[in-house]
């Protein structure tokens, strides 16, 4: 019985020792690819393996029991009351594991919490109903949906919540500029599992967490805090790079959106852009400057949108620009009953914008 | 109001038997109050932790007149020694001068209450209303929950007078009003507390 | 006047039932609508399980999804548990410690009809323009800015609800104190009570801390207060740490009643005493105590700081003391017992295995770097689905199966007992167990759909799989009551040789329960009438058996009913609607409510 036990439960521990180690979903938490999950993770295994010991000693016991002492012909059941020794021993047994478990625990809470030392980069990370906006306070960077950092670096995110409360005051500070009227401000939480835990954003509080990406790649994360009518839609991307590269995104970013090439079709777009309202929420380097939406500067180097949720392909910007509520419900985006004609060109113009 | 109910058994004197030897109600009363303690315990919480972030005016100094206040708060406080008085009255059996002190008790509550009203209606015409500011937000949610509980009990004292001239609240069966004097002591109590913290403590910060 | 202030006399039919005080009518109700609504809410489940079935689902829109998951979540707490541990105590306590009613029979009436109108209140949402939507937890500022009137329900909703359960605690805990047969001591109690009269602390301590957080979402959403505006300096933090006040205990109201249970079926199963009764008496006032110093456990992610966080870890890791060494107090009842497999046992020994499992699931969320992880996913569904499914939700059915027979006079099928009791183990784990994985592997809660390549699709649909299992245990539950009901009356007094004083009366017992009440000279009283104990733990017989309880309750005059509760309630539920319809009737429900409570006080007492 003890052998059938023992089997059991290597089998059990191995089984799942294997499976958090061999995990290669893009957003799991167990495959760890930054330093905060990696700590995290190395946190949980062993108490899971801890958990799966109790798990199987107790519930062994209890199927023990009850095939052990079944009503049989002539069986009799002891009429014992209790034993006060045996029930300290098994009220402090527990405690002691739990102490224990408590000392990396409180260790950890602490060590995460504090800012990196060392070399770091500061990045606003803003919730907005229902995309994500990054800000690069000290490189004049802003951008939308997907977070570039460097690999080398630990980064240093500090979350905002934007939109206008219920009495109508917009906020957002510190991290972006208050917008009225474009989206709520309500609580998201920030959560790119294969880096780090998550940390609620909180309209009026601004939350810090540390990221950190072992090697170039991409992460994805979504809202973890339901937020409203399209919460599963508040998605984003981390996406790390060598130094190099980093660098070379970062002077793509700083520079002014690219000019079209005049009488192309996204030169049209862009008088479409200019006309059809896009520039009171929209911001693009060199052309307008406005708040609420998304910075547009270098759309076209954008894997995905709209909170990506779709990823960038005429299609779906098409169907996007001409409704965007009917795509995803409660945009706060309006319906401008743009054209056919004047789709098509903005589409090609947002495509340039590289 | 029933005092006592027919589930009670009663011992070999007659009495009724409970376990622990008290009447049934006042085991119930205590509960309920000891329930009503995290209720304003909520809402006073609430005024604390807000005390001194209200975004614009008028912040308490503006408004709180601190002798006025005062008044009213001894007027409320000399209403629980009324109903100390009203309960001696009926446990004595003097049934007149039982029903003069729960009334003057309903009086002194009502007068607490009307003294409320002027108040806020002049912090209300000084720019204070209940969604102008979190001082505004907190300060007439608690006390207007406080208030409403005082005119509950306005109409308890009121009707155990009626219930007293019917018979059914006498010398014999004074425990209704033994429940709802302690329900009126709890109330004044909450006011006590409530003064205190909100009126008379200052807060220090620019934004009293 | 007097006319109308007579009291109603009905003894049969729906009049009878709508005017009882009469606490074992009044826990049948509870019984019944409990399972009304968990139907209700199985449905809803069954809605979000067929949306998230696979990638990319539309079986119902984004709104509507919003609404199922916020009505599942708050029917399953507040209409079906919280009700079931309301039927079992209201039916059973007054028995178990020789009263024949509970304090205030009338108001025990009120906390029923006032929870038949909250609930009400609740579901007519949907068809007065859309039910709550911003999630049972409610957190602002979206359940602020929500637009049309579903949260204003929610919080009307649970308001009245709140004031229903907390008449009802106040009631049972002064019958537990104060209306004890002679010689029934505390400690001589029966654990069910001791489990009963925590829960009643409990809920007397939490309601008024979430009263006051509905109050203030209430005010924000209908009069522009500001306590949760960020702009005016409000906190959206102060909600949570409230609702968590309130909310963090209330895990405690839902599973304490079911311990109870299971304290009480297992013995008689085993046929040996609860092993460590006391401990398991003092955990359970412990769980009570530490269960208000780890709320903040729900807010790890919330940015609190180092401080708070390790504090409440701290903490979390504690309560699983006394709530992990129940399970040991359970094991040593089996152990050297002589165990019989009855449907009702089953069921305890299934809330053992699956409470566990949920237990240990508890105590990894308490590693607060990790729970940093585990927050806000399908871990924690899977977690507290453990718990409140395997664990209370099993534990109340294994009590429905052990007295039903005492409430109804005939016996549950064994045969449909244990096929529904498989299904339902099965379907669980199948449903539930997946959801750990998910969690980990980086699925979010609340979602109404996810992308395609996250790697989730299998196991997402093994969890609706599990899902329709657990629908057909659930009819098959619902055959066995139909089937059972068509039976006639045959049960026994103590069908299964129990050992507390319910089992002394007639199935079901009469309506002043004990002729003559009941002394008491130890604990499990009518085990003790019925065998001793030899020096080395053998069990004997005495003979002769005790005397049947004669029914003759003649000389017993109980309360009257009375149709006032059922008119207050309903003046509460009109003043609920007149907060979203208008002052006038606010108006006309406080008149309703003033009338009905005059003419409660002022209506002849029972010995008229």
């Amino acid at each position: 019985m003890r052998r059938r036990l023992r089997g059991l439960l290597g089998l059990a521990i191995g089984g799942l020792v294997l499976a958090a180690c061999t995990d290669t979903l893009p957003q799991s938490s167990f495959n760890s690819a930054g330093d905060v999950a990696q700590q995290q993770k190395d946190l949980l295994i062993p108490i899971i393996v801890i958990a799966t010991v109790i798990f199987v000693l107790v519930e062994g016991a209890l199927v023990w029991f009850l095939y052990k002492y079944r009503h049989r012909e002539g069986s009799e059941p002891l009429q014992v009351h209790g034993n006060s020794r045996l029930e300290i021993a098994w009220t402090i047994a527990p405690a002691l594991i739990l102490a224990i478990i408590t000392v990396p625990t409180v260790s950890m809470i602490y060590a995460l919490a504090k800012a990196p030392a060392g070399k770091s980069m500061t990045v606003y990370a803003v919730g907005h109903q229902w995309w994500w906006e990054f800000d690069y306070p000290d490189l004049n960077i802003t951008t939308a949906n997907e977070l570039y950092i460097p690999d080398d670096t630990q980064v240093y995110v500090k979350l905002c919540a934007a939109g206008t409360t219920n009495s109508g005051t917009p906020v957002g500070a510190p991290c972006t500029v208050p917008a009225p009227a474009v989206g709520e401000a309500v609580v998201h939480s920030f959560w790119v599992p294969r880096l780090a835990g998550k940390q609620d954003v909180v309209p009026g509080r601004t939350n810090t967490m540390t990221i950190e990406a072992n090697e170039p790649g991409v992460y994805p994360g979504q809202c973890a805090e339901f937020c409203g009518l399209s919460h599963a839609f508040m998605r984003f991307k981390v996406i790390a790079q060598t130094p190099t590269d980093f660098q070379a995104w970062v002077t793509n970013q700083q520079a002014e959106a690219p000019t079209p090439v005049a009488g192309s079709a996204a030169d049209g777009g862009l008088q479409v852009f200019n006309t059809a309202g896009c520039i009171g929420c929209h911001t693009i380097g060199g052309v307008s400057e406005g708040i609420g939406g998304p910075n547009l500067t270098h759309f076209g180097a954008r894997d995905c949108f709209a909170g990506c949720m779709l990823s960038v392909t005429e299609e779906n910007l098409s169907k996007w620009l001409h409704d965007p509520a009917s795509v995803k419900p409660g945009s706060f985006m309006p319906n401008l009953n743009l054209t056919d004609d004047q789709v098509t060109s903005l589409v090609a113009y947002l495509e340039s914008l590289k | 109001m029933e005092a006592g109910t027919a589930i009670e058994r009663k011992d070999d004197h007659g009495a009724h038997y409970t376990s622990t030897g008290l009447p049934t109600v006042k085991v119930a009363m205590w509960i309920f109050l000891a329930s009503e303690t995290l209720l304003f315990g909520g809402l006073i919480s609430t005024y604390l932790l807000y005390r001194g972030r209200s975004v614009v005016g008028p912040y308490p100094k503006d408004v709180f007149d601190i002798p006025y206040t005062s008044v009213s708060a001894f007027v409320l406080l000399a209403s629980s020694l009324t109903m100390v008085l009203a309960l001696g009255a009926i446990q004595r059996g003097e049934d007149h001068r039982f029903r003069i002190w729960i009334m003057a008790t309903a009086l002194l509550g009502l007068t607490f209450i009307s003294g409320q009203i002027y108040e806020f209606t002049s912090f209300f015409h000084e720019g204070l209303a209940i969604d102008t500011n979190l001082f505004g937000s907190t300060f007439f949610t608690l006390t207007g929950f406080h208030g409403a509980h005082v005119t509950v009990g306005i109409l308890m004292l009121m009707s155990l007078a009626s219930l007293n001239s019917q018979g059914r609240v006498t010398k014999d069966n004074p425990i209704a009003v033994e429940m709802v004097g302690l329900y009126w002591h709890f109330v004044d109590i909450v006011w006590i507390i409530i003064f205190t913290v909100v009126y008379l403590i200052p807060t220090g910060s620019p934004h009293p | 006047m007097s006319g109308m202030l007579k009291r109603p006399s009905a003894t049969r039919g729906w009049w009878s039932w709508a005017t009882t005080v009469d606490h074992k009518k009044i826990g049948i109700m509870y019984l019944f609508s409990a399972i009304f609504f968990f139907g209700v809410g199985g449905i809803e489940a069954m809605f979000i399980r067929m949306q998230l079935a696979g990638p990319n689902g539309h079986v119902v829109s984004e709104a509507v999804y919003n609404q199922i998951f916020t009505m599942h979540g708050l029917t399953m707490v507040f209409l079906v548990v919280m009700p079931l541990g309301a039927a079992f105590a209201n039916y059973l306590m007054p028995l178990m410690v020789g009263a024949r009613d509970v304090a205030f029979p009338r108001l025990n009436a009120l906390g029923f009809w006032a929870f038949i109108g909250g609930g009400i209140l609740m579901y007519s949402s949907f068809l007065l323009g859309g039910a709550p939507d911003g999630g049972w937890f409610g957190y602002p500022p979206n359940s602020v800015v929500s637009p049309g009137n579903g949260m204003t329900f929610y919080c009307l909703g649970l308001m009245v609800l709140g004031t229903a359960s907390l008449i009802s605690a106040i009631n049972l805990a002064t019958t537990i104190i104060n209306l004890r047969a002679p010689g029934m001591t505390l400690m001589r109690m029966p654990v069910f009570v001791w489990m009963t009269l925590v829960t009643q602390f409990l809920l007397i301590f939490s309601l008024p801390i979430i009263t006051v957080a509905l109050v203030e979402l209430l005010f924000d959403r209908r009069f522009g207060t500001l306590f949760f505006d960020p702009g005016a300096g409000g906190d959206p933090i102060l909600w949570q740490h409230l609702f968590w006040l309130f909310g963090h205990p209330e895990v405690y109201i839902l599973i304490l009643p079911a311990f109870g249970i299971v304290s009480e079926v297992l013995p008689v199963f085993a046929r040996k005493p609860l092993y460590g009764r006391p401990f398991v008496i003092f955990s359970g006032i412990a769980i009570g105590f530490m269960g208000f110093g780890v709320w903040a456990h729900h807010m790890f992610t919330a940015g609190l700081g180092p401080v708070a966080n390790s504090a409440f870890g701290i903490t979390t890791m504690l309560i699983a003391i006394p709530t992990g060494v129940k399970i040991f107090n359970w094991l040593g009842t089996l152990w050297k017992g002589d165990i019989t497999f009855d449907t009702p046992l089953l069921y305890c020994v299934g809330f053992i295995a699956l409470f566990i499992v949920g237990g240990l699931s508890g105590v990894m969320h308490a590693v607060v770097p990790s729970d940093y992880q585990q927050s806000d996913t399908y871990f924690v569904v899977a977690h507290f689905h453990y718990v409140l499914f395997g664990g209370a939700l099993l534990g109340f059915i294994g009590g429905i199966y052990y007295w039903f027979p005492k409430m109804f006079g005939r016996m549950l099928s064994e045969k449909l007992g244990k096929v529904q009791f498989w299904i339902m183990f099965v379907g669980m784990n199948l449903t539930f167990f997946p959801m750990h994985m998910l969690g980990l592997q980086g699925m979010p809660r609340r979602i109404y759909t996810y992308a395609r390549g996250m790697g989730w699709d299998l196991y997402n649909l093994m969890a609706t799989v599990g899902a329709f299992m657990l629908a057909v245990g659930s009819l098959v539950f619902l055959w066995n009551l139909i089937v059972t009901f068509r039976k006639a009356r045959s049960a026994v007094a103590d069908p299964w040789d129990g050992r507390t004083l319910e089992w002394t009366m007639s199935s079901p017992p009469p309506g002043y329960n004990f002729a003559e009440l009941p002394v008491v000279h130890s604990e499990d009283s009518f085990w003790h009438e019925k065998y001793s104990e030899t020096r080395d733990g053998k069990l004997v017989r005495r003979e002769p058996g005790p005397e049947p309880q004669s029914d003759d309750g003649s000389k017993v005059h109980m309360p009257s009913p009375s149709f006032w509760p059922l008119f207050v309630a309903g003046g509460v539920a009109i003043v609920a609607y007149g907060v979203i319809y208008g002052w006038p009737m606010v108006f006309f429900g406080a008149v309703v409510f003033a009338f009905g409570a005059f003419g409660w006080v002022l209506e002849p007492s029972s010995e008229e």
